[in-house]
């Protein structure tokens, strides 16, 4: 069972939402909190139901550990680091086992040990690690299993996020209070515009990423070239931002018909000027847990032991290199690289992580150079943020070539294509023009047909220029911080920790054109009347276009 | 934050009137259009008799339109039957009438024979017509079954594979339905289904016949070598490296086991193909296999015969005769014999009935006996030698696109033109 489902539509998600509310007015937040732990144990089930056997036994061990953390006891007190060190490499090593094992399974044929992926089984244990340390920080004092279980499983977010922190979420169960309309009809609006963008757009893009990336082995000596190799990136580009933005808003929308706001995970990422305001925006949350937990942790170490041999450290723009690869370039590309090969085995995923490692140190060291180049901030913003916007946005498409390529060999080839090594016409195209027979307009267009050409132009245009879904419904602070203050983006700037100072800046000026659209169509999207019938738009075409059943990108990481 | 719950109610009431209103409307497109052949709605011309949706979804489409039918007389194979046999062609003989083309395009012979229990599985036809084309013989190297019978295409026939009613079949019929009349390709379908009907020119489909869009199809060249050469380059590359797979051999058998059961009169038909696709089968190697599938077929053809049913005839359309030697020219795509090297036209079709119903003319589709088939193969020999010495370009740009498929496949990038190809056509100027 999927989001993108009959069965969740129109019974799951309805008969979910409706025993929460009654029992939330009749019984009190108890019966409420196990209807939504029953709940999430039942689409999971239904989802897949080997999946939870491999997963209980993982929730029980870190619930336990969890408790040994809090325990007052003194002895245990003092060990609640090695406590949580258990905890993690427990956590890991299931991830680890579930998501690697497989492919050492392929390489012997033996299919009988063959192991699927439990649903949603790394950010099961992602939040599980955020969740520990959390405990053994002391924000978490209190803990009861229902809750635990349902932070964990909670159905509207189990399959591929937001990692959300343990207090973020739970006290919002306590708080609720009474059916609320207005989050129901909040709810409903994310829920059918993420449901519009993942089988409208994102489903409908398969077929143009597959005669790019999955061709027949008989058409696989076929040079790609360079009109074919760019429509296939960016389809892919737009079929995983559609997916995602989309599971995204369902995500948010399921939730928030049950009273919770999620933290935003998505937000037009593809409009940032740096690829470090990138990685704020896409998959925010799990940006967040690799900052907070690879990232920073690794920068502090390398920090701390440069100091205390007398090395040099970072100076702003007298940054020495030495301290400019220990202090940017190692820990970045670590983390990327831990990022590559979690998405996946292969070393197209190794490359891609290599490949956002690198572009992030030059970014970070291009923040400590540039300001000798260029003193004048604003006129930087002017000039350089459009640039800033082409240069991330490409960046991004050679980065995801490797990404959905099924080996390195693709995507070289891919490559060359899009860089116009290949020629610009399809190779078929050039075969019969080499036979001597003039071609005509029409002959042009059999093989390059002009409609994908103009999707991706069109959807390029709808992911740099229109509002996103979050910012029609920001009056109604539809994800946790999201809300019309003065800064758009609270999250991101907490997730940039310090890196990415200019963000709310650069934001203003980006953002200037979406803005205006956004404010335009808000004023429409009170609700009320409008707001019902763009609903009932999104949802029927959204459903009118489930055929077949299609998983999450992301659920399969 | 607070909403007077009227307001909110009054988004409610507007959302659920909208989404009713629009189901509503897209539903009675989808009925009205009818582009599946799914509700069986009247075909009206001007608004829905064409179904040119019938390029994508014949799996679907026959699946229910064959039932419907009752057809005395069925025709499988694959596209080349599909675009080539015309259902309703006055050639037939009355007999034989009504008859129905169930061929696919890409129709294997175990889609045929699937198709074939399916209609059995409700009113047995009283003649099959079975066309047999080399290329569905030939198994790729990487060794992968290749049939358009997915667990979708299985669900939706009367019977399984064992020849057992299919349960699973309502389910599959609600679920195409409901897709027909719900979805958004549906939608698409609809749309395109009453602009095609409007402007009075598509593809559409006709006692199963897949009337090929000829007009749509041809105005993309602006020369009929192109549209040959691409077949050309289709077949190069999906045949290469292949060997004869058995398997396909036990599929038609499975086809004339079902016949010989239900008391079915069978004609077999191997399809004709232009010289090109003769020369390519030659350039790929493959000349000896070809020859020897023939006489595979039909050493079948003779086991059937003699154990107690009618006998089954085997016709070989193939050959150098002056149908298939026609020289690909844009005014004659459309009113001769072949829209490409694979597919012949109606035209030809009708000849192909004529001569399999007794009226035919000397020269052109062999019937096979064990007594005439060597003398048939040797005699397709010295047609293509004879045919080579009067056509060389033909050969030429077939080596050439092969030449460079080949470069291709060693990591050439760039196509080089085919400098002899050139000096043929200015030399033909």
């Amino acid at each position: 069972m999927s989001f993108n489902s009959y069965e969740f539509v129109f019974v799951f998600l309805p008969v979910s939402v409706a025993g929460f509310w009654y029992l939330r007015d009749r019984t009190g937040e108890s019966a409420a909190i196990l209807w939504l732990v029953l709940a999430s144990l039942v689409f999971y089930v239904m989802a897949d139901a080997r999946g939870i056997i491999a997963v209980l036994p993982m929730l029980v061990a870190t619930y336990a550990l969890a408790r040994l953390i809090l325990s007052p006891a003194p002895a245990l007190h003092r060990l609640k680091g090695a406590v949580l060190a258990v905890g993690v490499v427990l956590n890991v090593g299931f991830l680890c086992y579930f998501k690697y094992k497989n492919f050492l399974f392929e390489d012997t044929q033996d299919q009988q040990l063959s192991i699927v992926l439990p649903l949603g089984i790394s950010f099961l244990t992602f939040q599980n690690i955020a969740f520990l340390a959390d405990v053994a920080s002391g924000q978490i004092r209190s803990l009861k299993a229902s809750e635990y279980v349902l932070f964990l499983l909670f159905f509207p977010k189990v399959v591929a996020g937001p990692i959300a922190h343990y207090n973020d979420v739970i006290p919002q169960f306590r708080s609720a209070r009474g059916l609320n309309s207005e989050h129901l009809i909040v709810g409903i609006f994310l829920f059918s515009i993420g449901l519009f963008k993942k089988t409208v757009i994102a489903d409908q893009l398969v077929p143009l990423v597959d005669a790019e990336f999955n061709r027949p082995p008989w058409l696989s000596e076929r040079p790609h070239t360079f009109i074919s190799a760019w429509v296939g990136a960016l389809a892919y580009t737009f079929q995983l931002y559609f997916d995602f933005s989309g599971y995204s808003d369902m995500a948010l929308g399921v939730a928030r018909m049950l009273g919770i706001k999620l933290p935003v995970n998505f937000n037009s990422p593809l409009r940032s000027g740096s690829i470090v305001e990138f990685w704020n925006r896409w998959h925010i949350s799990l940006t967040s847990f690799l900052t907070d937990y690879i990232y920073t942790p690794l920068l502090i170490r390398i920090t701390r032991f440069r100091v205390r041999h007398g090395m040099s450290v970072l100076r702003g723009r007298y940054s020495p290199v030495a301290a400019v690869f220990s202090q940017i370039a190692v820990p970045t590309m670590a983390t990327m690289l831990i990022s590559g090969i979690w998405h996946g085995v292969g070393w197209q995923f190794v490359i891609w992580g290599a490949l956002h490692g690198l572009y992030l140190t030059i970014n970070q060291v291009w923040k400590l150079v540039r300001p000798k180049s260029w003193p004048d901030g604003a006129g930087y913003e002017h000039v350089m943020r459009p640039v800033g916007v082409a240069l991330t946005f490409g960046a991004v498409v050679i980065g995801l070539v490797f990404f959905r390529a099924p080996s390195v060999d693709v995507a070289l080839g891919v490559l060359a294509g899009m860089a116009g090594l290949n020629g610009v016409l399809p190779y078929d195209l050039q075969l019969l023009r080499g036979l001597g027979f003039p071609l005509s307009w029409a002959d042009v267009q059999v093989w390059q047909p002009l409609t994908p050409v103009i999707c991706v132009v069109a959807l390029t245009f709808v992911v740099l220029v229109l509002p996103n879904s979050l910012e029609l419904v920001k009056r109604y602070e539809p994800a946790l911080g999201f809300s019309s203050e003065e800064s758009p983006y609270p999250l991101l700037e907490k997730a940039a920790s310090g890196r990415l100072k200019s963000s709310s800046r650069s934001n203003a000026v980006m953002m200037s054109v979406s803005e205006r659209l956004a404010m335009v169509v808000r004023n429409g999207l009170m609700i009320g009347r409008m707001l019902g019938i763009v609903i009932a738009l999104l949802f029927a075409f959204g459903l009118a276009a489930v055929t077949e059943q299609s998983g999450f990108i992301y659920g399969q990481f | 934050m607070g909403n007077s719950d009227s307001v909110v109610r009054r988004a409610f009431v507007a959302g659920a009137i909208a989404a009713v209103a629009l189901v509503a409307v897209l539903v009675l497109l989808n009925l009205i259009a009818d582009p599946y052949l799914i509700f069986d709605t009247p075909r009206m011309d001007g608004l829905n008799a064409r179904k040119p949706a019938v390029s994508t979804q014949q799996l679907m489409m026959k699946a229910e339109d064959v039932l419907r039918s009752r057809p005395k007389t069925v025709l499988l194979g694959s596209s080349r039957v599909d675009i080539g046999l015309d259902a309703s062609s006055a050639e037939w003989l009355q007999r034989d009438k009504p008859v129905y083309n169930l061929a696919m395009p890409g129709g294997d012979p175990y889609t045929a024979y699937r198709y074939l229990q399916h209609l059995i599985g409700s009113s047995p036809p009283s003649l099959v017509l079975l066309g047999l084309d080399f290329e569905y013989f030939l198994k790729a190297p990487d060794s992968r079954r290749r049939t358009l019978m997915d667990a979708t295409a299985e669900a939706r026939l009367t019977t399984d594979r064992e020849n057992r009613i299919n349960p699973g079949r309502l389910c599959q019929r609600a679920r195409d339905a409901y897709r027909a009349a719900v979805s958004l390709r549906a939608v698409l379908d609809s749309m395109t289904t009453i602009h095609a009907n409007v402007r009075g020119k598509s593809a559409d489909m006709v006692a199963g016949h897949w009337r090929f869009n000829t007009g749509e199809y041809l105005s993309f060249s602006g020369n009929a070598n192109v549209v040959f050469g691409a077949m050309n380059v289709l077949t190069l590359r999906t045949a290469k490296g292949a060997s004869m797979d058995q398997a396909r051999f036990k599929e038609v058998q499975y086809i004339l086991d079902a016949c010989r059961q239900h008391r079915i009169k069978v004609i077999l038909l191997i399809n004709p193909v232009h010289a090109d696709d003769l020369e390519v089968i030659d350039l790929l190697g493959y000349w000896r296999l070809f020859e020897d599938w023939k006489r595979d077929l039909l050493r079948i053809a003779g086991k059937y015969s003699g154990t107690g049913g009618a006998p089954i005839p085997l016709w070989d359309f193939t050959g150098f005769s002056a149908y298939t030697t026609e020289a690909p020219d844009l005014k004659t795509l459309t009113s001769g014999w072949f829209f490409d090297s694979v597919h012949y036209t109606p035209a030809l079709g009708d000849v192909v009935i004529r001569t399999i119903s007794g009226n035919g003319e000397a020269g052109f589709g062999v019937l096979l006996t064990s007594a005439n088939i060597e003398d048939h193969i040797a005699s397709i020999r010295s047609q293509r030698d004879f045919y080579r010495r009067t056509h060389p370009y033909a050969l030429r740009r077939l080596r050439y696109l092969q030449a460079s498929i080949e470069e291709a496949h060693r990591g050439v990038r760039r196509v080089r033109p085919c400098f002899d190809c050139e000096l043929d056509l200015r030399s033909a100027n």
